[in-house]
């Protein structure tokens, strides 16, 4: 790969992560920030459930 | 989050029995919006994100973050656990132990399988009796400090070791400054997996240190440890090409 820094993607350390608001898998409507309800999380990125 | 329709999430958590949200980012809006788009992507494979974790502290705030340059490369729910929530596990697969000048040196991986870009940590628990203590690093020239080395293996990546902070010690007579260990010492080492097919892979590992009294120093010791590690069939996948 080439020129990307894979240690600073996407928000900050410190930073507040934004909100999300999606569909769960159930097709119910998920807000991480609510949803999670002063829980800490961890949010993973993936490439794909499918293949 | 990944960028599947709620229907394929739907499938795969029906048939992982997934109890965690998996958030459906069609059209990858929050993937793009957030920086983590992989732009080297194309084609059908446009719009997946650079594969990583985020940590998210009670009140939002990221309070770490892990990104890896392929998708192929993981850690174990372990090693998540342990180096990326900072949470101890005790979970200790198949120690081995060796030890010399009465300093035992037990090792263990976070998982007791590999399978193809898995990163697993190699834990070395290093106990010195009471009235020794062993070197840290930085060290004066002349003096061993407790190092873990791992014999090479191609396609398996030993990352750099962890180690916990040592205390200062002054050695009565001597100008150098030195840091030292006492008690439990624990050393961690990530070791990444990048090897298919390739059966049991076996980590030869070599503990050294200096073991001191309060006034003299003994031999510099090192102790040899195997780690047989098998190999987990991937599921329900269709093997990497080479």
């Amino acid at each position: 790969m080439t020129d990307v820094d894979f240690q600073n993607l996407g928000p900050a350390v410190g930073e507040a992560f934004p909100g999300v608001q999606l569909a769960d898998y159930d097709g119910s409507a998920f807000d991480l920030h609510e949803d999670r309800a002063g829980r800490p999380a961890l949010v993973v990125f993936y490439r794909s459930a499918r293949w | 989050m990944s960028y599947d329709s709620v229907e394929v999430l739907a499938g795969f958590a029906a048939k992982y029995g997934i109890q965690y949200p998996l958030l459906s980012d069609e059209g990858s809006v929050v993937i793009r919006a957030l920086g983590l788009l992989n732009e080297q992507a194309a084609e059908q494979v446009a719009g997946i994100p650079h594969p990583g974790t985020f940590v998210l502290n009670a009140d939002g705030t990221v309070r770490s973050k892990q990104f890896y340059e392929s998708y192929r490369e993981r850690d174990t729910g372990v090693g998540v656990l342990e180096h990326i929530l900072g949470r101890s596990s005790a979970a200790k697969p198949g120690p081995v132990e060796e030890s010399s000048d009465g300093v035992a040196v037990r090792a263990w991986l976070d998982h007791d399988t590999y399978s193809w870009g898995q990163r697993l940590w190699l834990n070395v628990e290093v106990d010195i009796p009471e009235g020794l203590h062993v070197y840290g690093s930085p060290i004066p020239d002349g003096y061993y400090p407790l190092a873990v080395e791992i014999e090479p293996i191609e396609r398996v990546v030993v990352g750099e070791a962890e180690f916990p902070p040592a205390v200062p010690f002054r050695v009565e007579g001597l100008d150098e400054a030195f840091v030292v260990y006492e008690g439990q010492v624990r050393v961690s080492v990530p070791v990444t997996f990048m090897v298919v097919d390739a059966g049991p892979v076996e980590l030869r590992l070599r503990v050294s240190f200096q073991a001191c009294t309060a006034s003299e120093c003994l031999m510099p010791q090192s102790v040899a440890l195997v780690l047989s590690v098998p190999e987990a069939p991937l599921v329900e996948r269709p093997k990497p090409k080479a």
